[in-house]
Formats: C-alpha cells, structure tokens, sequence
C-alpha cells in the first residue's frame, strides 16, 4: 500500500514538472507561437502561472497527502477526520503506532507544512515558507511509518 | 515532442534503450557492492506514448537500515533527451536524473539536477558514491 502512495506523491511531482516544462517552452516561444491558444492568454498570464507554479503544486501535493491519510484510514476500518494532523495520528494508530514515537523534528517540519498550507489557502497567518521538494521529503518520509 | 516511427523502428528503439539501461544497471549494481551496499533488482513495466510497453528493470540499493538509493528508468522519449533514469534517494525523493550521451563512441551518462541544471562531472564510481550520499543525506 505505501508503493501506491508514494507513488501518487511522484505523481504530482510529475505533473509539476510537465506543467513547468509547458509553461516555459510557451513564454520561450511566444513570439514564434505557430498556433492560436485556445484561450486569449497573455505572456503576463503565463508568466504569472509559472511564477505560482511552486506555490500552486505544494497546495495539490498537500491535498494528495491528506488524502492518502484519508484511504489509510478508510482502509483500516475507520472515519477519517477532518484536520490533517487528526488524520495523521488516526493513520499512525490503525497501524499501532503511538503518534508520540514518531521523530520530533519530522512532525515539527510537518506541523510548519501544514501552517504554511492553511496560510495560503485560507488566508490564515502566514507560516515560513516551504518548498515543493521539502514537503514531499517529509510526507513520504511520514508515510513510510505507515508500511506493514 | 511528436515521433514517428514505423513499427520496427520502435522496436530498435526499445532494444536499444532496454541495452542502455542494463548497461547502466550493471555498473551501478557493481559500483554499490564495492561500497558494500546490497542491491535488489525489479521488474518493471514502461508505456511511453510513441512505444508499445516494454519491461525493464530498477535497482534498490540498501544504504542503511531505512535508507535506500533507486535507479529507475523513466522514458525513452523526454523533450530535449534521448531517455532518462532516475537516481532518487528514499525516503526523501530527492533526485538526480541521468540522460545517455556518447563520449568518444562511448556510452556514458549526464547527471542532471531537478531543475535541469547538468551537474558537468564525469559518470564514475566516485560520484556516484557523492551522490548517492548526498541524495539520502
């Protein structure tokens, strides 16, 4: 099971990088463009995108993450709760695991991620920044406590 | 990156891809047991969308207890590339991707970082072992 989840974060990282690579081949040939976009699309608008991009994959990767809890604990027979770190400890415990083994520094790094999320996604008070790499470091390494 | 290519084609190119990556596989396995790190090999499964499936194979290499390194081919077909491997390191995912290029007549690889940036070491033993280091650290 936790193959599959890893593989639906590598999924996303994928995504990203086709959505980069578009994006960046689109702004490099603009003036060479032998095509109409479909949509009446600026270099601003595109530009704009890419500088997003990292921004806008973190909050995709962030909801995959979630949701990998979420049929974790589906799997085991349980309701999943409705905040992530609930969800967490719920996935740790349908595994046997006490939420207060796991590594410190891994759950404060996960802590800040998901303050960093809600801080650009509801406009809460804004956590330290977090990079797309950092974050999928850190929920895999949290999803393999949850490999039998 | 639109290719046509008649069904013959294809199947030369994937044999050629599938010799490129056991090639690759073979020497990383044997750099990784000089350093003492055990080496699993997998079967895997590859759908391009200018190929037929074809099976090729990964390599996990044990670096310590939970720590591992990956080599698993991604595609035969990449923009700007003529195939590409990736070297990650678990369970951080960090990678490194690797593209075969030819060094007088010789098949060696380019290590590329995540944001496309070739890395302009040579492909050897050494390296590897800084790499691998660097990507589990």
């Amino acid at each position: 099971m936790a193959q599959s989840y890893f593989r639906r974060l590598l999924g996303v990282r994928s995504e990203y990088g086709a959505a980069r690579e578009a994006l960046d081949l689109l702004l490099r040939s603009w003036d060479d463009l032998s095509f109409a976009p479909k949509n009446p699309i600026t270099p601003a608008d595109a530009k704009r995108a890419l500088d997003n991009l990292d921004f806008t994959y973190f909050i995709r990767l962030h909801a995959e993450f979630e949701s990998i809890l979420r049929d974790e604990v589906s799997s085991k027979g349980g309701a999943p709760k409705a905040k992530v770190r609930q969800l967490e400890s719920q996935a740790l415990r349908a595994r046997g695991i006490r939420p207060g083994s796991v590594n410190r520094a891994l759950i404060n790094r996960l802590e800040a991620i998901h303050r960093y999320r809600n801080s650009v996604a509801h406009g809460a008070a804004p956590g330290a920044l977090v990079a797309f790499a950092d974050a999928l470091r850190d929920f895999n390494t949290f999803i393999v406590h949850l490999t039998p | 990156m639109a290719v046509k290519l008649s069904p013959d084609q294809k199947q030369a190119t994937i044999k050629e891809w599938q010799a490129q990556v056991k090639q690759l596989l073979g020497q990383v396995e044997t750099w990784a047991k000089e350093q003492g790190w055990e080496v699993a090999r997998t079967k895997t499964k590859i759908q391009e969308f200018e190929l037929p499936p074809y099976n090729t194979q990964s390599l996990e290499i044990r670096i310590a207890d939970k720590t591992r390194a990956h080599l698993e081919p991604i595609a035969r077909f990449t923009l700007n590339g003529k195939g590409v491997v990736e070297l990650y390191g678990w369970p951080g995912l960090r990678r490194v991707r690797l593209q075969p290029a030819k060094t007088n007549g010789a098949l060696t690889w380019i290590v590329m970082t995540d944001s496309g940036i070739p890395l302009h070491q040579p492909w050897n033993a050494e390296n590897f072992y800084i790499l691998v280091n660097d990507l589990v650290a």
